[in-house]
């Protein structure tokens, strides 16, 4: 899952992403509120951690342009001002949560993962596709009730077909979702990871539709 | 000093100036009177001396008249009007008839021959009189001389009657002229202060909170006044706002550097030390709760009960409800709703905001599953009820909550302040809270606040 943190205080931007990172998270960090909206307008994100107190473009400001654009990311907003009059505006402006500071990260972590949820429709924190379950706060997934051992990419990788189930997930979506921008989008990373995932679940757990891309949940090619 | 006292202090000062040049212009105007009166009678007086003089025939033994003295009054026992001849060695020898049987009796030293003197006499009635007295030599025909004072007098009672009417006329008319005056400076003082009478309504009016500045056109004198009373406003509203500025900026600043503490225990807890991490956080969130009721406290103004509000209800529970529903305690409830559009409460909508957060927030945080939220208006207020289905309150702990700081449990989130700030916004705008148990079973609290008009 690929997030984007538009954060200007760097040693909270760098805590959080620090955190978001080790719960399976890839993160995108800007501390400018021009350069954060353009990121959130150009790129692909499966939700965007937006701090309201930013330099050059303020958070709401920020909200409001995306959503006019038709930019429906997923937006958890943070403020340092704990009155309700702003958290009601961010609620208006089009943010679909929001943390007053001092936070714990588990806390946005856990509002984090549950807002992903959400927004792709699943109202629980286990996900299942037939005997697969992805349980999205201990970020383990499990067979037959069985747990299986996953890398975390390999997670990643399931998580992310997990939570569009039953869509064909282009191979280019899922490196922009799965890896840092500076990844080498040539690679053939994605086919390597989902052999070692099909070894490890089966082979046919994640089909491949040729020329289109990946996809759980849907119905035998 | 208010202008009343100014517009009495002027009013005292012209009542007593002007009274007092009417009291000087009375007495001056009288003495005129009296003298030109005076002076009349005296040249009346002169006309019968001379008179006297023309008609006394001294060569007769005693003197007498050729003729007598036309006036009648001569002629009528104490008359008015008299005449007397004195020789300067055996005193008086003729006189008028109105003189009668008691003759005038001179008081002063008589003057030199030739010479006429005014003097004031007691006359034969014993009232007071105005005399002229004349000492001559007369030449008789055997051409011996003869020195006769001669007396002539008049009554001043009826001169003094004249000069007491004329008196109590000026006192009449110029007592007229002082209320007329002092009205009239009543009148000047009026105009003149209706300007400070306006800068007097004007601070009212801010003070009440209705306007923020004095407005309107003021004469040049006064120009001066309504602009350093309309700088010191400005003033005061710049050193508010800024005091406000810099709490914000404080409290940002603050809760940034407890935002970073409070991200970096997360490291904590990864190495393990579970404790220490969780008593930063709990210090964390205590000081962060602090902080924002100071900044809530800040930022409520003193509110005037003169500006009226009229903030829908509905709206306002259905968007702070909005926001409470995307926490994921919010997520899990059943929120029923039941309020009229029609309700309006006399409310900041900001401050209106304020409260139902604080109180929805702490209903998600303690509903097992459902929260009702009903509002209800009487004559003069609203009473807006939210009840959930939590464990409740034990009864007599519900009179210390919504004080600041106490809480109730706690394991459980928060530090007690929501509730204080709807107790401290509430009385701000003379309203109340009280705590109740639900009868979803947990805890209703129900916020009575005035109906907007």
């Amino acid at each position: 899952m690929r997030v984007l943190l538009l954060e200007d205080d760097p040693r909270i931007g760098a805590n959080i992403a620090g955190a978001l990172e080790l719960a399976g998270f890839v993160v995108d960090c800007e501390r400018d509120g021009e350069i954060g909206w353009y990121r959130g307008d150009t790129e692909a994100y499966d939700a965007i951690i937006l701090d309201l107190g930013l330099p050059t473009l303020d958070g709401l400001t920020l909200l409001k342009r995306w959503r006019k654009a038709g930019i429906f990311t997923p937006v958890l907003i943070l403020t340092a001002r704990g009155n309700w009059d702003e958290r009601v505006e961010g609620i208006d402006a089009g943010a679909d949560d929001y943390l007053a500071k001092p936070f714990r990260l588990e806390e946005l972590t856990a509002r984090l993962r549950a807002l992903i949820r959400r927004s792709v429709g699943h109202a629980s924190a286990l996900i299942s596709v037939a005997d697969l379950t992805l349980d999205t706060r201990q970020m383990r997934l499990s067979v037959g009730g069985m747990p299986v051992s996953l890398t975390p990419q390999e997670y990643r990788l399931v998580a992310y077909l997990m939570h569009h189930q039953g869509r064909v997930v282009a191979q280019t979506e899922l490196v922009e979702h799965l890896y840092h921008q500076d990844f080498d989008r040539e690679s053939n990373s994605i086919e390597v990871l989902v052999g070692r995932v099909r070894k490890k679940l089966g082979s046919d757990v994640i089909q491949t539709r040729r020329g289109y891309g990946y996809i759980i949940g849907g119905e035998a090619a | 000093m208010t202008p009343i006292a100014l517009r009495l202090r002027l009013l005292a000062v012209s009542a007593v100036s002007i009274t007092l040049a009417l009291i000087v212009a009375g007495l001056g105007i009288s003495s005129l009177f009296a003298s030109h009166i005076e002076t009349d009678v005296q040249s009346g007086l002169q006309d019968e001396m001379n008179r006297l003089i023309a008609l006394l025939d001294v060569n007769t033994d005693p003197v007498s008249l050729s003729q007598p003295m036309p006036d009648p009054r001569f002629l009528k026992p104490y008359g008015g009007l008299y005449w007397q001849i004195n020789d300067p060695a055996t005193g008086p020898i003729q006189w008028s008839r109105s003189v009668w049987d008691t003759p005038i009796t001179l008081t002063v030293p008589m003057p030199p021959a030739g010479q006429l003197i005014e003097t004031n006499l007691v006359d034969p009635e014993g009232a007071q009189a105005l005399g002229l007295v004349r000492k001559l030599l007369f030449e008789r025909a055997d051409g011996t001389t003869r020195t006769l004072d001669l007396i002539v007098a008049e009554d001043r009672s009826e001169l003094d009657a004249a000069i007491a009417a004329f008196r109590f006329d000026l006192l009449r008319a110029l007592a007229i002229l002082a209320i007329a005056l002092i009205a009239a400076s009543w009148l000047q003082v009026t105009v003149g202060l209706y300007p400070l009478a306006a800068i007097r309504r004007g601070i009212n009016a801010i003070r009440a909170g209705t306007v923020r500045r004095l407005d309107g056109s003021f004469p040049s004198e006064v120009v001066p006044l309504v602009n350093e009373v309309n700088e010191l406003l400005d003033t005061q509203e710049t050193s508010i706002s800024f005091a406000r500025a810099r709490a914000a900026d404080l409290a940002h600043g603050l809760k940034t550097a407890l935002t970073v503490l409070s991200t970096q225990t997360d490291a904590l807890h990864r190495s393990g030390q579970h404790e220490v991490a969780r008593s930063i956080e709990d210090i964390n969130q205590s000081m962060a709760a602090t902080i924002d009721h100071q900044l809530a406290l800040a930022r409520l103004r003193h509110r005037s009960r003169s500006i009226r509000y009229s903030a829908p209800v509905l709206p306002s529970v259905e968007r702070v409800m909005s926001a409470v529903r995307r926490t994921p305690q919010g997520a899990l409830h059943r929120w029923t709703v039941a309020i009229d559009r029609s309700i309006n409460i006399d409310l900041d909508p900001a401050d209106l905001v304020e409260l139902l957060g604080a109180v929805l927030e702490n209903a998600a945080n303690w509903a097992n599953g459902a929260v009702s939220i009903s509002a209800t208006r009487s004559d003069l207020t609203v009473t807006i009820t939210v009840d959930d289905d939590g464990p409740g309150v034990a009864d007599d702990a519900l009179t210390t909550l919504g004080q600041r700081g106490k809480r109730l449990d706690e394991t459980h989130g928060g530090s007690g302040l929501g509730l204080a700030i709807v107790a401290e916004i509430a009385a701000l705008n003379s309203g109340s809270v009280v705590f109740k148990r639900s009868n979803l079973g947990g805890l209703r609290v129900c916020l009575q606040l005035p109906a907007a008009a």
